[in-house]
């Protein structure tokens, strides 16, 4: 199991829509810690937190799905995992 | 004689389906083992078998003398590199990663192999390009550079040169050729390509219907497709005497005819027989290739 999970994460590391994913969460994030701030200083309203980490949760959800489904779903396209269920079965 | 695969009575069925029916097939060590059959007749199915991509529903095999139910089969294939239906390469990464890729999932550290291997392949020199910009060729090399890691003593290639140009199948042929000399590895090759399949195979399997019909060496196939002339005698005893006196190989299969299997002078052995009085009903000049011999064994079964 840690032989394939090591494989995968180096699968992981190459492929560009990762990288593409993590760096638009990331970019997501900081934008929606600026808009906390903004908000909280032009109102200081204490719900306004619970609603942007809700619908940053509610994107990187819908990235995380879309991005899983893309690179599970390579491997069995690419004919991949048959490499791993002849090595490790 | 020791065999690196061996079934026994091996069946698959897809609920009333039969895709295999008692296949009882031998591998012998050191082999390159031509799996030939049509569309449909079970070729795939049996690979996947024994790669233990799908579960067998009656009889047995054995890889390396491991039968299919121990719990040391997964040890057994390990040691088994395969290609099956099409190169199973990661196509967004390049030749070099998606070796690593498979060193880590068989657990092996990274080394010098990689380069080695690649060499061997000749895939060296291709640098970061992806293997999605390979042409079918580049593709399928890498493919058997994938089976290549680990060192397997048995590679299973399944139609390793569909689609592939001329020059690929050369390159693919003098491979498999080169891998089976050097490093001595066995390998079962299915594959519709017969005259290809005769310029490497040593021994061949002919599966029909889910069933292996003949197994059979590459001299049996010498000797079964040998040039010959067939004649038919009005008086066999004449003839042989006749061939006997002048040193010609020859067999006698039955009381009209005999096989020729040396040059004989036409004109001078119709004359010498006229003179003892022995007519020859019918002469004719046969020379067999691996395709009439799939033809007339599939044929002769009352399948085409």
């Amino acid at each position: 199991m840690y032989k394939l999970l090591n494989a995968n994460f180096f699968r992981l590391k190459k492929d560009v829509v990762f990288w593409i994913f993590l760096f638009m969460s990331l970019g997501i994030a900081g934008i929606n810690v600026f808009r906390y701030i903004e908000v909280s200083r032009a109102f200081s309203s204490e719900g306004i937190l619970d609603d942007i980490v809700k619908q940053y949760m509610l994107l990187i959800g819908l990235f995380i799905a879309i991005f899983v489904s893309l690179f599970i779903g390579k491997e069995y396209s690419n004919g991949t995992v048959k490499n791993k269920i002849i090595v490790r079965t | 004689m020791e065999y690196v695969l061996e079934t026994r009575n091996l069946e698959k069925k897809y609920k009333k389906f039969k895709a295999l029916k008692n296949v009882n097939m031998h591998l012998p060590k050191g082999a390159i083992y031509g799996l030939i059959g049509k569309n449909g007749a079970g070729k795939t199915t049996l690979i996947r078998l024994i790669c233990g991509l799908q579960k067998v529903t009656n009889g047995s095999y054995t890889i390396f003398g491991i039968l299919n139910n121990s719990k040391k089969i997964n040890m057994a294939r390990k040691r088994i590199g395969a290609i099956i239906e099409q190169p199973s390469i990661c196509l967004d990464m390049n030749a070099k990663d998606n070796l690593i890729e498979q060193c880590k999932i068989i657990g092996l550290p990274l080394n010098n192999d990689i380069k080695e291997i690649l060499k061997t392949v000749g895939l060296d020199d291709v640098g970061k390009k992806k293997a999605t910009n390979f042409s079918l060729g580049m593709k399928q090399r890498l493919g058997l550079a994938i089976a290549l890691v680990g060192h397997p003593d048995f590679i299973i290639l399944d139609e390793p040169i569909n689609g592939l140009d001329p020059e690929g199948i050369i390159e693919i042929r003098e491979l498999i050729i080169k891998l089976n000399q050097e490093k001595g590895i066995t390998f079962l090759i299915s594959s519709h390509y017969l005259d290809e399949l005769a310029k490497i195979a040593t021994h061949y399997g002919f599966i029909d219907n889910g069933e292996i019909i003949k197994e059979i060496s590459n001299e049996e196939l010498i000797k079964n497709c040998r040039k010959r002339t067939e004649i038919r005698v009005s008086d066999v005893k004449e003839c042989v005497k006749y061939l006997e006196q002048e040193k010609i190989s020859y067999e006698v299969i039955s009381e009209e005819q005999i096989n020729i299997y040396d040059d004989i002078n036409i004109s001078e052995f119709v004359v010498s027989l006229s003179n003892r009085n022995c007519t020859i009903i019918e002469f004719k000049e046969k020379e067999e290739t691996l395709e009439n011999y799939y033809i007339n064994l599939i044929g002769g079964e009352g399948n085409v």
